[in-house]
Protein backbone atom coordinates (compact mmCIF):
# COMPACT_ATOMS: atom_id res chain seq x y z
CA UNK A 1 0.00 0.00 0.00
CA UNK A 2 0.99 3.62 -1.14
CA UNK A 3 0.93 6.22 1.68
CA UNK A 4 -2.18 8.09 0.37
CA UNK A 5 -3.71 4.63 0.19
CA UNK A 6 -2.97 3.77 4.05
CA UNK A 7 -3.88 7.58 4.78
CA UNK A 8 -7.41 6.64 2.56
CA UNK A 9 -8.35 3.46 3.70
CA UNK A 10 -9.93 4.14 6.86
CA UNK A 11 -7.67 1.77 8.83
CA UNK A 12 -5.89 4.38 10.80
CA UNK A 13 -9.26 5.62 12.13
CA UNK A 14 -10.50 2.11 13.13
CA UNK A 15 -7.10 1.54 14.75
CA UNK A 16 -7.75 4.16 16.94
CA UNK A 17 -10.45 2.88 17.96
CA UNK A 18 -9.46 -0.58 18.92
CA UNK A 19 -12.17 -2.23 16.32
CA UNK A 20 -8.85 -3.65 14.05
CA UNK A 21 -8.43 -7.39 13.91
CA UNK A 22 -5.07 -8.38 15.44
CA UNK A 23 -3.58 -8.78 11.89
CA UNK A 24 -4.13 -5.76 10.44
CA UNK A 25 -3.04 -3.92 13.84
CA UNK A 26 0.21 -5.39 13.44
CA UNK A 27 0.26 -3.93 10.01
CA UNK A 28 -0.47 -0.43 11.05
CA UNK A 29 1.58 -0.55 13.79
CA UNK A 30 4.62 -1.62 11.15
CA UNK A 31 3.24 1.72 9.24
CA UNK A 32 3.27 3.94 12.57
CA UNK A 33 7.06 3.09 13.00
CA UNK A 34 8.04 3.46 10.06
CA UNK A 35 6.36 6.68 8.76
CA UNK A 36 6.37 9.41 10.81
CA UNK A 37 3.77 11.00 8.70
CA UNK A 38 1.47 8.30 9.25
CA UNK A 39 2.18 8.78 13.04
CA UNK A 40 1.17 12.43 12.72
CA UNK A 41 -2.00 11.20 11.47
CA UNK A 42 -2.86 8.79 13.85
CA UNK A 43 -2.15 11.07 16.62
CA UNK A 44 -4.32 13.66 14.75
CA UNK A 45 -7.49 11.02 14.79
CA UNK A 46 -6.89 10.39 18.28
CA UNK A 47 -7.08 14.20 18.78
CA UNK A 48 -9.96 14.21 17.66
CA UNK A 49 -11.86 11.35 19.00
CA UNK A 50 -10.59 12.81 22.28
CA UNK A 51 -12.48 16.21 21.33
CA UNK A 52 -15.29 14.25 20.27
CA UNK A 53 -15.28 11.71 23.34
CA UNK A 54 -16.61 14.90 25.32
CA UNK A 55 -19.86 14.98 24.53
CA UNK A 56 -20.50 12.08 26.16
CA UNK A 57 -19.35 13.02 29.57
CA UNK A 58 -21.48 12.29 32.62
CA UNK A 59 -20.70 13.36 36.34
CA UNK A 60 -19.21 10.20 38.06
CA UNK A 61 -20.19 10.44 41.62
CA UNK A 62 -18.34 12.54 43.74
CA UNK A 63 -16.53 9.89 45.89
CA UNK A 64 -15.63 7.89 42.53
CA UNK A 65 -12.17 10.09 42.72
CA UNK A 66 -11.20 8.75 46.02
CA UNK A 67 -12.50 5.33 45.71
CA UNK A 68 -10.04 5.10 42.79
CA UNK A 69 -7.10 6.72 44.62
CA UNK A 70 -7.55 4.74 47.16
CA UNK A 71 -7.86 1.44 45.70
CA UNK A 72 -4.55 2.07 43.83
CA UNK A 73 -3.37 2.53 46.97
CA UNK A 74 -4.32 -0.67 48.43
CA UNK A 75 -2.98 -2.47 45.16
CA UNK A 76 0.23 -0.63 45.58
CA UNK A 77 0.70 -1.67 48.71
CA UNK A 78 -0.41 -5.55 47.99
CA UNK A 79 2.13 -6.09 45.36
CA UNK A 80 5.06 -4.34 48.03
CA UNK A 81 4.17 -7.01 50.68
CA UNK A 82 3.60 -9.72 48.05
CA UNK A 83 7.57 -8.98 46.59
CA UNK A 84 8.55 -8.80 50.27
CA UNK A 85 7.09 -12.26 51.45
CA UNK A 86 7.89 -13.99 48.20
CA UNK A 87 11.45 -13.06 48.53
CA UNK A 88 11.35 -14.37 52.49
CA UNK A 89 9.44 -17.69 52.34
CA UNK A 90 11.32 -19.37 49.69
CA UNK A 91 14.60 -20.73 51.46
CA UNK A 92 14.30 -24.49 50.11
CA UNK A 93 13.17 -23.96 46.85
CA UNK A 94 15.84 -21.16 45.87
CA UNK A 95 17.53 -23.59 43.49
CA UNK A 96 14.79 -23.88 41.57
CA UNK A 97 13.20 -20.88 41.83
CA UNK A 98 16.65 -18.72 41.00
CA UNK A 99 16.10 -17.90 37.44
CA UNK A 100 12.24 -16.70 37.75
CA UNK A 101 14.11 -14.79 40.90
CA UNK A 102 16.40 -13.10 39.08
CA UNK A 103 13.72 -12.25 36.08
CA UNK A 104 11.63 -10.76 38.99
CA UNK A 105 14.25 -8.97 40.37
CA UNK A 106 15.55 -7.63 36.82
CA UNK A 107 11.64 -6.59 36.56
CA UNK A 108 12.09 -5.04 39.63
CA UNK A 109 15.13 -3.23 39.12
CA UNK A 110 13.95 -1.85 35.21
CA UNK A 111 10.81 -0.79 36.89
CA UNK A 112 12.77 1.74 39.17
CA UNK A 113 15.11 2.16 36.66
CA UNK A 114 12.11 3.52 34.73
CA UNK A 115 10.66 5.38 37.71
CA UNK A 116 13.91 6.95 38.32
CA UNK A 117 13.29 10.03 35.81
CA UNK A 118 10.17 10.14 37.59
CA UNK A 119 11.29 10.11 40.99
CA UNK A 120 13.87 12.63 40.33
CA UNK A 121 11.23 14.70 38.68
CA UNK A 122 8.92 14.50 41.34
CA UNK A 123 11.66 15.91 44.05
CA UNK A 124 12.86 17.99 41.52
CA UNK A 125 9.60 19.47 41.47
CA UNK A 126 8.92 19.68 45.36
CA UNK A 127 12.46 21.32 45.60
CA UNK A 128 11.37 24.08 43.50
CA UNK A 129 8.18 24.38 44.82
CA UNK A 130 9.95 24.76 48.43
CA UNK A 131 12.30 27.14 46.50
CA UNK A 132 9.24 29.21 44.84
CA UNK A 133 7.63 29.65 48.82
CA UNK A 134 10.86 30.72 50.36
CA UNK A 135 11.74 33.10 47.93
CA UNK A 136 8.18 34.17 47.40
CA UNK A 137 8.40 34.92 51.92
CA UNK A 138 11.97 36.67 51.34
CA UNK A 139 10.34 38.63 48.39
CA UNK A 140 7.32 40.14 50.57
CA UNK A 141 9.71 40.80 53.31
CA UNK A 142 11.63 42.98 51.10
CA UNK A 143 8.51 44.19 50.05
CA UNK A 144 7.26 44.97 53.50
CA UNK A 145 11.04 46.73 54.50
CA UNK A 146 11.06 48.60 51.52
CA UNK A 147 7.59 50.17 52.22
CA UNK A 148 8.43 51.02 55.54
CA UNK A 149 11.70 52.65 54.91
CA UNK A 150 9.84 54.88 52.20
CA UNK A 151 7.78 55.78 55.24
CA UNK A 152 10.20 56.35 57.56
CA UNK A 153 12.10 58.40 54.91
CA UNK A 154 8.67 60.38 54.44
CA UNK A 155 8.69 61.30 57.96
CA UNK A 156 12.20 62.59 58.40
CA UNK A 157 11.64 64.58 55.13
CA UNK A 158 8.49 66.27 56.35
CA UNK A 159 10.17 66.70 59.85
CA UNK A 160 12.97 68.43 58.29
CA UNK A 161 11.15 70.54 56.69
CA UNK A 162 9.33 71.40 59.19
CA UNK A 163 12.19 72.10 61.58
CA UNK A 164 14.68 74.41 59.09
CA UNK A 165 11.23 76.19 59.07
CA UNK A 166 12.58 80.20 60.63
CA UNK A 167 9.87 80.13 63.53
CA UNK A 168 11.28 77.09 64.79
CA UNK A 169 14.28 77.25 67.76
CA UNK A 170 16.33 74.96 68.88
CA UNK A 171 16.87 74.63 72.30
CA UNK A 172 19.60 71.86 74.13
CA UNK A 173 18.17 70.20 76.72
CA UNK A 174 21.24 68.99 78.71
CA UNK A 175 22.03 66.61 81.22
CA UNK A 176 21.19 66.70 84.86
CA UNK A 177 23.06 65.48 87.89
CA UNK A 178 20.90 62.81 87.65
CA UNK A 179 21.99 61.64 84.49
CA UNK A 180 25.30 63.91 83.10
CA UNK A 181 26.19 62.23 79.86
CA UNK A 182 22.25 62.69 78.71
CA UNK A 183 21.54 64.57 75.60
CA UNK A 184 18.11 65.46 74.20
CA UNK A 185 17.13 68.61 71.74
CA UNK A 186 13.89 70.19 71.61
CA UNK A 187 12.45 72.87 68.42
CA UNK A 188 9.63 74.60 69.53
CA UNK A 189 7.64 76.94 67.11
CA UNK A 190 6.54 80.05 69.02
CA UNK A 191 4.23 80.83 66.03
CA UNK A 192 2.25 77.24 66.04
CA UNK A 193 2.91 76.08 69.20
CA UNK A 194 4.44 73.16 68.08
CA UNK A 195 7.07 70.72 69.82
CA UNK A 196 9.24 68.55 68.62
CA UNK A 197 11.68 66.17 70.67
CA UNK A 198 14.66 64.74 69.33
CA UNK A 199 16.21 62.13 71.67
CA UNK A 200 20.13 61.81 71.68
CA UNK A 201 21.07 59.87 74.54
CA UNK A 202 18.74 59.27 77.56
CA UNK A 203 19.95 56.83 80.71
CA UNK A 204 17.82 53.39 80.11
CA UNK A 205 14.35 52.71 81.02
CA UNK A 206 13.82 50.06 83.98
CA UNK A 207 10.51 48.07 83.16
CA UNK A 208 7.08 49.66 83.76
CA UNK A 209 8.96 53.64 83.43
CA UNK A 210 8.05 55.97 80.29
CA UNK A 211 10.04 59.30 79.53
CA UNK A 212 7.78 62.30 80.19
CA UNK A 213 8.20 65.72 78.77
CA UNK A 214 6.90 68.56 80.69
CA UNK A 215 7.29 72.48 79.83
CA UNK A 216 7.88 75.11 82.05
CA UNK A 217 4.55 77.83 81.38
CA UNK A 218 4.92 80.47 83.91
CA UNK A 219 6.79 78.78 86.59
CA UNK A 220 4.28 75.97 86.32
CA UNK A 221 4.83 72.38 84.63
CA UNK A 222 2.63 71.34 82.00
CA UNK A 223 2.35 67.59 80.28
CA UNK A 224 3.31 67.46 76.90
CA UNK A 225 3.23 64.04 77.28
CA UNK A 226 5.03 60.29 77.35
CA UNK A 227 7.68 58.23 75.03
CA UNK A 228 9.66 55.31 74.79
CA UNK A 229 12.22 56.17 72.05
CA UNK A 230 12.91 52.55 71.69
CA UNK A 231 9.08 52.14 70.85
CA UNK A 232 7.82 51.73 66.88
CA UNK A 233 8.62 53.34 63.94
CA UNK A 234 9.33 57.23 65.34
CA UNK A 235 12.56 55.73 67.67
CA UNK A 236 14.53 56.81 64.55
CA UNK A 237 13.56 60.46 63.85
CA UNK A 238 12.46 63.57 65.70
CA UNK A 239 8.84 62.97 67.15
CA UNK A 240 6.07 65.69 67.89
CA UNK A 241 4.78 66.08 71.25
CA UNK A 242 2.14 68.09 72.77
CA UNK A 243 1.66 71.50 71.69
CA UNK A 244 2.27 74.51 73.86
CA UNK A 245 1.38 77.88 74.36
CA UNK A 246 4.67 80.42 76.01
CA UNK A 247 7.04 77.65 77.04
CA UNK A 248 10.16 79.18 78.98
CA UNK A 249 11.86 76.18 79.76
CA UNK A 250 11.39 71.89 78.57
CA UNK A 251 12.59 69.06 80.73
CA UNK A 252 12.53 65.13 80.78
CA UNK A 253 11.86 62.92 83.47
CA UNK A 254 11.20 59.45 84.18
CA UNK A 255 7.87 58.00 85.23
CA UNK A 256 6.19 55.43 85.87
CA UNK A 257 4.47 54.02 82.83
CA UNK A 258 1.81 55.95 81.59
CA UNK A 259 3.05 59.28 83.25
CA UNK A 260 1.89 61.62 85.70
CA UNK A 261 0.04 64.48 85.99
CA UNK A 262 2.92 66.43 87.99
CA UNK A 263 6.83 65.41 86.97
CA UNK A 264 9.04 63.99 89.80
CA UNK A 265 12.05 66.33 90.15
CA UNK A 266 14.50 63.68 91.05
CA UNK A 267 13.97 61.83 88.55
CA UNK A 268 14.51 64.56 86.13
CA UNK A 269 17.07 63.64 83.68
CA UNK A 270 17.53 65.88 80.96
CA UNK A 271 16.65 70.33 81.39
CA UNK A 272 17.27 73.27 78.94
CA UNK A 273 15.53 76.84 79.14
CA UNK A 274 14.02 77.94 75.59
CA UNK A 275 15.67 81.14 74.32
CA UNK B 1 -3.45 9.92 38.66
CA UNK B 2 -5.87 12.37 40.61
CA UNK B 3 -4.90 14.93 37.97
CA UNK B 4 -5.59 12.45 34.96
CA UNK B 5 -9.10 11.65 36.78
CA UNK B 6 -9.82 14.97 36.46
CA UNK B 7 -8.99 15.10 33.44
CA UNK B 8 -11.35 12.33 32.20
CA UNK B 9 -12.57 10.45 34.25
CA UNK B 10 -16.11 12.10 33.41
CA UNK B 11 -15.80 11.14 30.00
CA UNK B 12 -14.75 7.65 30.31
CA UNK B 13 -17.75 7.30 33.02
CA UNK B 14 -20.24 9.10 30.37
CA UNK B 15 -19.30 6.31 27.51
CA UNK B 16 -19.34 3.30 30.18
CA UNK B 17 -22.38 4.14 30.89
CA UNK B 18 -23.46 3.69 27.50
CA UNK B 19 -22.04 0.32 27.15
CA UNK B 20 -23.17 -1.55 29.91
CA UNK B 21 -26.56 0.30 30.43
CA UNK B 22 -25.98 0.73 34.38
CA UNK B 23 -24.92 3.03 36.46
CA UNK B 24 -23.39 0.86 39.07
CA UNK B 25 -21.48 -1.25 36.92
CA UNK B 26 -20.12 1.80 35.08
CA UNK B 27 -18.77 2.91 38.58
CA UNK B 28 -16.89 -0.71 38.91
CA UNK B 29 -15.42 -0.34 35.60
CA UNK B 30 -14.52 3.13 35.98
CA UNK B 31 -12.86 2.08 38.97
CA UNK B 32 -11.05 -1.09 37.10
CA UNK B 33 -10.23 1.01 34.13
CA UNK B 34 -7.97 3.33 36.66
CA UNK B 35 -6.31 0.63 38.38
CA UNK B 36 -5.23 -0.96 35.03
CA UNK B 37 -4.07 2.81 33.71
CA UNK B 38 -2.44 2.53 36.51
CA UNK B 39 -0.80 -0.67 36.83
CA UNK B 40 -0.27 -1.27 33.09
CA UNK B 41 1.14 2.51 32.48
CA UNK B 42 4.27 1.08 30.82
CA UNK B 43 2.37 -0.30 28.31
CA UNK B 44 1.29 3.30 27.01
CA UNK B 45 3.29 4.39 23.98
CA UNK B 46 2.78 7.86 23.25
CA UNK B 47 3.44 7.16 19.21
CA UNK B 48 0.30 5.29 19.31
CA UNK B 49 -2.45 7.66 20.35
CA UNK B 50 -3.11 10.05 23.26
CA UNK B 51 -3.26 8.89 27.09
CA UNK B 52 -6.51 9.51 26.63
CA UNK B 53 -7.89 6.52 23.53
CA UNK B 54 -5.77 4.24 25.11
CA UNK B 55 -7.65 4.53 28.19
CA UNK B 56 -10.64 4.62 26.03
CA UNK B 57 -9.70 1.63 24.69
CA UNK B 58 -8.90 0.10 28.05
CA UNK B 59 -12.42 1.09 29.27
CA UNK B 60 -14.50 -0.24 26.33
CA UNK B 61 -12.72 -3.54 26.57
CA UNK B 62 -13.60 -4.04 30.18
CA UNK B 63 -17.03 -2.82 29.10
CA UNK B 64 -17.50 -4.80 26.29
CA UNK B 65 -16.44 -8.03 28.23
CA UNK B 66 -19.25 -7.20 30.63
CA UNK B 67 -21.95 -6.88 28.04
CA UNK B 68 -20.79 -10.49 26.66
CA UNK B 69 -21.27 -12.23 30.12
CA UNK B 70 -24.72 -14.27 30.33
CA UNK B 71 -25.74 -12.35 33.56
CA UNK B 72 -25.69 -9.25 31.63
CA UNK B 73 -27.33 -10.63 28.44
CA UNK B 74 -29.70 -11.73 30.66
CA UNK B 75 -30.51 -8.21 32.64
CA UNK B 76 -30.89 -6.64 29.27
CA UNK B 77 -32.82 -9.38 27.33
CA UNK B 78 -35.48 -7.11 25.96
CA UNK B 79 -32.87 -3.97 25.09
CA UNK B 80 -31.22 -4.00 22.16
CA UNK B 81 -28.72 -1.00 21.91
CA UNK B 82 -30.29 1.71 19.60
CA UNK B 83 -27.50 4.17 18.66
CA UNK B 84 -29.22 6.51 17.30
CA UNK B 85 -31.85 6.84 20.32
CA UNK B 86 -29.04 6.74 22.75
CA UNK B 87 -27.15 9.49 21.40
CA UNK B 88 -30.53 11.87 21.27
CA UNK B 89 -31.24 10.60 24.89
CA UNK B 90 -27.81 11.45 25.91
CA UNK B 91 -28.23 15.17 23.98
CA UNK B 92 -30.89 15.50 26.30
CA UNK B 93 -29.96 14.39 29.21
CA UNK B 94 -26.47 16.43 28.73
CA UNK B 95 -27.61 19.86 28.07
CA UNK B 96 -28.31 20.02 32.51
CA UNK B 97 -24.74 19.43 32.72
CA UNK B 98 -23.05 21.38 29.98
CA UNK B 99 -19.49 21.91 30.26
CA UNK B 100 -19.00 25.48 28.13
CA UNK B 101 -15.64 23.64 26.63
CA UNK B 102 -17.82 20.83 24.89
CA UNK B 103 -20.54 22.71 23.36
CA UNK B 104 -18.58 23.71 20.38
CA UNK B 105 -17.63 20.26 20.17
CA UNK B 106 -21.29 18.90 20.27
CA UNK B 107 -22.27 22.02 17.56
CA UNK B 108 -19.77 20.03 15.41
CA UNK B 109 -20.40 16.60 16.42
CA UNK B 110 -24.30 17.86 15.30
CA UNK B 111 -22.84 18.39 11.44
CA UNK B 112 -22.33 15.09 10.90
CA UNK B 113 -24.80 13.35 8.86
CA UNK B 114 -27.01 10.68 11.08
CA UNK B 115 -24.77 7.56 9.22
CA UNK B 116 -21.79 9.38 10.08
CA UNK B 117 -22.42 10.10 13.98
CA UNK B 118 -23.74 6.10 13.87
CA UNK B 119 -20.57 4.58 12.83
CA UNK B 120 -18.30 6.97 14.90
CA UNK B 121 -20.54 6.09 18.51
CA UNK B 122 -20.22 2.32 17.39
CA UNK B 123 -16.52 2.42 16.48
CA UNK B 124 -15.35 4.69 19.30
CA UNK B 125 -17.25 4.82 22.19
CA UNK B 126 -19.65 1.54 21.98
CA UNK B 127 -16.63 -0.88 21.11
CA UNK B 128 -17.71 -2.42 18.43
CA UNK B 129 -15.31 -4.25 15.99
CA UNK B 130 -15.89 -3.06 11.80
CA UNK B 131 -17.22 -6.34 10.99
CA UNK B 132 -19.88 -6.10 14.26
CA UNK B 133 -20.78 -2.48 12.57
CA UNK B 134 -20.66 -4.41 8.81
CA UNK B 135 -23.62 -7.07 10.61
CA UNK B 136 -25.37 -4.11 12.14
CA UNK B 137 -25.36 -1.87 9.90
CA UNK B 138 -25.95 -4.40 6.98
CA UNK B 139 -23.47 -2.52 4.82
CA UNK B 140 -19.73 -3.91 3.54
CA UNK B 141 -16.86 -4.02 5.48
CA UNK B 142 -15.04 -1.61 3.07
CA UNK B 143 -18.54 0.66 3.84
CA UNK B 144 -17.39 0.85 7.02
CA UNK B 145 -14.03 2.38 6.54
CA UNK B 146 -14.39 4.62 4.07
CA UNK B 147 -17.54 5.69 6.24
CA UNK B 148 -15.43 5.61 9.20
CA UNK B 149 -12.99 7.89 7.74
CA UNK B 150 -15.43 10.32 6.03
CA UNK B 151 -17.16 11.03 9.14
CA UNK B 152 -13.52 11.63 10.72
CA UNK B 153 -12.13 13.65 8.06
CA UNK B 154 -15.63 15.64 8.04
CA UNK B 155 -14.82 16.35 12.15
CA UNK B 156 -11.32 17.35 11.08
CA UNK B 157 -12.20 19.74 8.72
CA UNK B 158 -15.35 21.35 11.04
CA UNK B 159 -12.69 21.38 14.01
CA UNK B 160 -10.00 23.42 11.48
CA UNK B 161 -12.92 25.91 10.85
CA UNK B 162 -13.64 26.43 14.60
CA UNK B 163 -10.18 26.68 15.50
Amino acid sequence: MTRDEILQSGLLELYVAGALTPEEVTRVESWITSDSLIAAEVQRIAEAVEAVATTHRAPAPADMKLRILTQIDRVEDASAARITSESENRPTERRRTQRPAVRRWLVAAAFVIGFLPSIWFYVQWQQSTEQLTTTERALASEREARSTMARTAETIERTMARLSDTNVVRTPLRGTAAAPSSFAVVFYDRTTNDVFLDTKSLPALGSNEDYQLWALVDGKPVDLGTFDPAEGLDSAVVRQMRAVQGAGAFAVTIEPQGGRPTPTLERMVVLGVAS
Amino acid sequence: MGEIYDMYGDTIYGILTKIVLEDGLAEDLLQETFLRVWTQRDKYDTSRGTLFTWMLNIARNLAIDVRRTATWKHRHENRTVDVSVGMEDAAELRTDSVDPDTIDVRDIVARLSADQRQVIDMAYFLGYSQSEIADELGIPLGTVKSRIRLAMNALRTYFGEAV
